[in-house]
């Protein structure tokens, strides 16, 4: 009977035999999306002839309710309850960086807080009560009725100056804030990566030529960068994640050059050299893999970063200009109302605040999961 | 032809010291098949010799300038074309490092180094290159191969490691093997089979076994014939049997003096006084002469030439009659030997 269960409720036999964390996410997602599509069955059958939005927003409910069904069924089928990845000779680095990972509440934490934002922002149209131009003179047929309400039932965050529900305009803002945060990070990598891993491992002129104007980005106050770059410039998402990217990417080389420095005079470089291995193939397919983990914790913790400036430049005023706001222009939008109606600011700040957080808690847990004396003492 | 001739090699290194004659006229051969050994204390020059025969001296700042002549199969390698160098480098002249414990990249498996070299060198198919991993790990003796391949460096034990390197040596099938210190970061009885793995590797392909080290006996177990180096300079060489009984230069005896025997209880450890000087300022006249215990007066100002020792037997010298291959040593009490009595 209970063989049975996993097809109808997956992650509940997980729950039981004490794998509380993957049942209880999946039991979760599973019931939640669920309940979701219940409740807005109308909105999601009328995504396939709405916009981009509304598609991706399928896609994933569809894609993660699969996902979830897939993996409880084949887990449980193969498994016999092992927790996963189980063969012992052979584990990998990630696999034992996870293991690290996963037993570090905090980090899992801010992992949770991460996934469920990028979640929500994806299902935006889905789980947003409402349209974020929708105004309130809509549902009362009253004016000015609901300006700034206060939080109630129906506006759980309340509402803002146009009538415009909080909690909506949070959930489709997030689209902004979020994605700025992982194209410019994206983007910042793969130049700083790149010129960071060229200059340590040529050195000489180049290496100075490359450091030297990392040096120069850097010596700049960054904000003032920024704002003279986007006031440069009309501040659209794509000139926002360029300016962000532009002020991060030194930080990255920076760190790359001296992982480089530090790797290329290990012995395995030199016996790649002796194997015939090119140096373009030793520097891009031996040497750099070994410099992933501090890029990857640098990278978690710039996202943070980056959305907190990309808040701070939209609070200034400067930031993207579309008609759903990112959260740090709503910040800046409800400043004028803090005194009368706290929630117009509150809400999105708190959002700002929560994900810079979760951001930090992952860059903090990768970088002990994937700190190499952590992991060769575990190993012995 | 000669598998491996070196003429008169000299690497100069630009420090700040000044100029360190590190490797200061080196002349050998190797023939194809033949194992060599070359023995020196640390700062004798062997790593660098070692090293510039593949063409990996550090470039940049502290310039480095080889000159001379090392010929592979005839081929020059000395200002050879770098493209031309990749492909001998591993595909003709491998080389096994010093620490296995590093020299193996920690975040790939074992087969896939393997594997990536056997790519690199030969035209084989994946699976084909696959094969011949796992072929490869049997070769050097590491049992359960396939479980061995899926493993991370740091899952294997120092010996397995080194067994592990000479596999990736041997992916590119190389008919000259240059194995630098390759046991000595090992227990003794893992150096012992890995020294027997070598040899039995070396005799089984044919191929030319360059073992630089430290350590005589480590040499003397394995080498068909030996150079003793110092100074940067060949000082005494010849087959390994003729050495170890009949050494003519202080500086091997010194060498054989120090060493550690089992057989013998009562014989005193007769360390070699002093240290070699810095390549920066050898001594004129003999380089070994302040720490010689027969110094002569002629030691201190002329530097003797390599001297061919008349009546050797040694079977290599009997080969071929050139230079380098011979019984030979660099010291004045030979020729005062020859002209006193």
């Amino acid at each position: 009977m209970g063989s049975r269960v996993r097809f109808v409720l997956p992650g509940l036999p997980h729950l039981f035999r004490g794998r509380v964390l993957e049942g209880g996410v999946a039991l979760f997602l599973w019931l939640g999306l669920l309940a979701l599509s219940g409740l807005r069955m109308d909105r999601v059958l009328q995504a396939p002839s709405g916009d981009i939005g509304d598609w991706v927003a399928l896609l994933t409910l569809l894609g993660v309710l699969a996902g979830v069904w897939i993996w409880s069924a084949k887990d449980e089928v193969g498994g016999g309850g092992g927790a996963p990845g189980g063969s012992v000779g052979s584990r990998g680095v990630s696999v034992e960086g996870w293991r690290v990972f996963r037993k570090d509440p905090m980090a899992m934490a801010g992992l949770g807080i991460v996934l469920a934002f990028y979640l929500a922002m994806l299902l935006a149209p889905f789980l947003a009560p409402f349209e974020p131009e929708a105004r309130g003179a809509f549902e009362v047929g009253g004016d000015m009725a609901l300006r700034l309400a206060a939080p109630s039932s129906t506006h759980l965050m309340g509402t803002d100056q146009y009538s415009q529900d909080v909690l909506s305009r949070i959930l489709y803002g997030a689209r902004i804030s979020l994605t700025v945060g992982l194209l410019a990070v994206g983007l910042s990598l793969t130049i700083g990566v790149f010129l960071g891993a060229i200059a340590g491992y040529l050195g000489g002129r180049i290496d100075t030529s490359i450091m030297r104007f990392v040096d120069m980005v850097m010596a700049f106050p960054r904000l003032v960068l920024l704002l003279a770059i986007v006031a440069l410039f009309q501040p659209s998402i794509l000139v926002i994640v360029l300016a962000l990217a532009f002020t991060q990417w030194p930080f990255t080389t920076r760190m790359v050059r001296g992982e480089i420095l530090a790797l290329k005079g290990r012995e395995f470089s030199e016996a790649a050299h002796a194997l015939g291995f090119s140096r373009r193939r030793i520097l891009f397919m031996h040497l750099l893999p070994n410099a992933m983990g501090p890029v990857i914790v640098v990278a978690t913790l710039g996202i943070g970063n980056i959305i907190l400036l990309e808040a701070g430049l939209s609070f200034l005023g400067l930031g993207v200009r579309a008609s759903t706001p990112s959260w740090g222009f709503m910040l800046f939008e409800g400043w004028d109302y803090m005194m009368d109606a706290w929630w117009v600011a509150a809400f999105p700040g708190l959002a700002i605040v929560l994900v810079v957080l979760a951001f930090n808690l992952v860059g903090d847990g990768l970088r002990d999961a994937l700190d190499p004396r952590q992991r060769e003492g575990r190993s012995q | 032809m000669s598998l491996l001739e070196i003429q008169d090699l000299r690497v100069h290194l630009r420090t700040q010291g000044g100029t360190a004659r590190a490797v200061d006229g080196v002349d050998f051969r190797l023939e194809e098949g033949e194992a060599v050994g070359l023995v020196g204390e640390s700062g004798s020059g062997k790593t660098i010799l070692a090293l510039s025969i593949l063409g990996l001296l550090p470039q940049g700042s502290g310039t480095i300038l080889p000159e001379g002549s090392i010929r592979f199969r005839g081929e020059e390698l000395v200002g050879m074309d770098r493209n031309r160098l990749r492909e001998i480098r591993g595909g003709e002249v491998a080389m096994v490092f010093q620490e296995p414990m590093t020299s193996l990249n920690p975040v790939f498996t074992v087969g896939s180094q393997i594997q990536e070299a056997v790519e690199l060198h030969r035209p084989l198919g994946r699976g084909a290159a696959q094969a011949e991993t796992l072929r490869l790990l049997q070769e050097v003796g590491i049992p359960d191969a396939g479980a061995r391949a899926a493993s991370y460096p740091h899952q294997l034990s120092g010996g397995m490691r080194q067994r592990a390197m000479i596999a990736m040596a041997l992916a590119g099938e190389p008919s000259l093997l240059v194995a630098d210190e390759s046991t000595t970061a090992l227990d003794v009885t893992i150096q012992a089979q890995i020294l027997k793995l070598l040899k039995s590797v070396q005799t089984r392909l044919g191929m030319g076994l360059l073992l630089i080290s430290h350590d005589l006996s480590v040499v003397s177990r394995v080498c068909d014939r030996i150079l003793i180096l110092y100074g940067g300079r060949v000082v005494e060489s010849g087959p390994t049997r003729e050495i170890l009984e009949a050494p003519k230069h202080p500086y091997t005896r010194g060498l054989l003096g120090s060493r550690l025997s089992i057989d013998d209880r009562r014989r005193t450890l007769r360390p070699i006084p002093g240290e070699v000087p810095e390549a920066t300022d050898w001594p004129p006249g003999c380089k070994f002469h302040p720490r010689c215990q027969e110094v002569l007066d002629r030691c201190h100002r002329e530097e003797p030439n390599l001297l061919p020792m008349a009546g050797s037997q040694g079977a290599v010298e009997a080969r071929s009659g050139v230079p380098g291959t011979g019984r030979e040593a660099r010291c004045w009490l030979l020729v005062e030997e020859e002209v006193e009595p």
